[in-house]
């Protein structure tokens, strides 16, 4: 049975095989990564009363971009 | 129901809430539990854990046959780049919180663009799949069995370990063990005790 480094391994090697399975997968969990990462600190930044051109400029985007995508949630204004 | 629940069993059930938000699920299955249950700290997970059903072989093959939901947060594909979860995790708690990162799963964008509240992140309550129902139902019936007064881990996993359907029985049997032989342990390794 693999432990959990002897497959974490494994996998590394794959990417090292240029495996289109293990390097798509990692995008797609690296991207769930920074989506959640952003919900979070774009909530705290609005929650500490940055303006959404402030929270825009850190984020290199327009600050529509990320009105649209955040002003659902709380802090709308 | 959960009243007669102990603490650690009632945990078990909210572990694999937390496990299903980090997969991207809308569902609490039963492998989520099985999940919960090998993650937990007791003798029954380190029954399990001797027999190499560990957390991380449960999510491996968990996610070999059903695949992540929407905005999973997949531990071996992110290991494979060389980013560690548990520790950006960790961080991430210290500064916002326990759960922070499992409980603010984006999602999908109703269309037309909804305004409503609902499309915000996944931070409520995700619903237990009739199977997983079936199982704290068959929990409650386990502890019956043996008139005790308190529902645990042990009756907790017994019960999950004797659902012959549903995704935990192709996970144990990928993991190379039975479910079946595993709820025999811990059946008589609590005569043994008591």
């Amino acid at each position: 049975m693999l432990t959990h480094m002897e497959s974490t391994l494994e996998l590394a090697e794959g990417a090292a095989d240029n495996d289109p399975d293990i390097g798509l997968r990692a995008v797609a969990a690296l991207r769930a990564l920074t989506e959640r990462l952003e919900i979070l600190q774009v909530d705290n930044a609005r929650k500490l009363g940055w303006s959404w051109q402030e929270i825009a400029t850190r984020l290199g985007v327009t600050k529509q971009t990320v009105h649209r995508k955040h002003g659902h949630r709380a802090g709308r204004r | 129901m959960f009243e007669r629940f102990t603490a650690d069993s009632r945990q078990v059930v909210l572990d694999a809430q937390a496990f299903a938000r980090r997969l991207g699920h809308r569902w609490i299955g039963t492998e989520h539990i099985l999940y919960a249950l090998a993650a937990s700290q007791s003798d029954i997970s380190e029954l399990l854990r001797g027999r190499d059903v560990t957390p991380q072989q449960v999510e491996q093959e968990f996610l070999r046959l059903i695949g992540p939901g929407h905005g999973a947060l997949d531990r071996d594909a992110l290991a494979a780049i060389g980013i560690d979860l548990d520790t950006v995790q960790a961080r991430i708690e210290a500064v916002f919180g326990p759960d922070a990162l499992v409980s603010c799963a984006p999602q999908r964008r109703r269309w037309p663009r909804s305004r409503r509240q609902d499309c915000g992140p996944v931070t409520g309550h995700i619903p237990l799949t009739k199977r997983s129902k079936k199982c704290l139902e068959l929990t409650v019936r386990e502890a019956q069995a043996v008139h005790s007064g308190s529902i645990g881990m042990a009756h907790l996993a017994t019960a999950l370990l004797g659902i012959p359907d549903g995704v935990p029985p192709r996970i144990l049997a990928a993991i190379g063990v039975s479910g079946i032989d595993l709820r025999a342990e811990i059946l008589s390794r609590r005569r043994q005790t008591s």
